[in-house]
């Protein structure tokens, strides 16, 4: 699977991340302390999330003041145009989890 | 032949448990509901079933059991997201040094047009679209 790829898969694979995202798909750009405020989860842990969203270019900064915004970019998600590496990395995940799963009945 | 390669995802994997019990696992409704997803999955050949996303409860796969003898099961998978095409799942059990070898082939991948790729990812991820919503709105 392409690098990019991966990293995309890696920002949505994170329950947090993905309401973050949606969160600024829906509604506008925001501050840090304001996802931080919405959520009720610290700053740093914010940063950690957008970090992660920025590496998989589906957030952007804007300078404002003496903060950033950070805005949505959701056409990232149309540079994952591959099923077979999607469906690849869906199977790995599955059949560990059933390699698990007859582990713990045992 | 290159694309029929492309086409089809193979993974082979083997268990430390026996040939029935992987059966049982990937047959059952109960069990394939813990480690795949939650599904009304019946191993009778013909009986439809539908995969649910755990997060949203929005319906992300559905299917017809084609092939369901021990220890050989095949079905269709057919995205929410892109419900013309068909593509089939086939499960393979051997019994082999002390445990079982499992084989799983998902083939007609090619099918898919990769105008469908975030749509079917977001499906799969959740969360953020409940059942495709506002998916169009926000892509376009």
């Amino acid at each position: 699977m392409s690098e990019y790829a991966n990293r995309i898969f890696k920002a949505i694979a994170d329950p947090t991340r993905r309401e973050i995202f949606h969160l600024l798909v829906v509604g506008s750009a925001l501050t840090i302390s304001q996802i931080s405020n919405s959520f009720d989860i610290s700053r740093q842990g914010v940063t950690k999330h957008i970090k992660v969203l920025e590496e998989a270019k589906m957030v952007g900064f804007k300078p404002q003041g003496r903060e950033k915004i950070i805005y949505a970019k959701p056409e990232a998600l149309k540079e994952v145009k591959d099923w077979l590496s999607f469906y690849d990395k869906f199977w790995d995940d599955k059949l560990d989890s059933l390699g698990k799963f007859l582990d713990e009945t045992s | 032949m290159n694309t029929a390669v492309k086409d089809t995802i193979e993974k082979t994997k083997w268990f430390a448990h026996s040939i029935d019990k992987v059966w049982n696992a990937i047959t059952e409704t109960d069990q394939v509901s813990q480690w795949l997803v939650p599904t009304d999955f019946r191993a009778e050949v013909g009986a439809n079933y539908t995969l649910k996303n755990p997060e949203d409860n929005c319906d992300m796969v559905t299917g017809k059991v084609l092939e369901a003898n021990p220890y050989k099961l095949v079905y269709s998978w057919i995205n929410e997201t892109s419900k013309d095409v068909k593509t089939t799942i086939t499960w393979n059990l051997v019994q082999e040094n002390d445990g079982t070898t499992l084989t799983m082939v998902h083939s007609g991948i090619s099918k898919y047009s990769n105008d469908d790729t975030p749509k079917m990812i977001e499906s799969y991820s959740g969360g953020w679209q409940r059942c495709f919503d506002n998916l169009g709105g926000i892509l376009s």
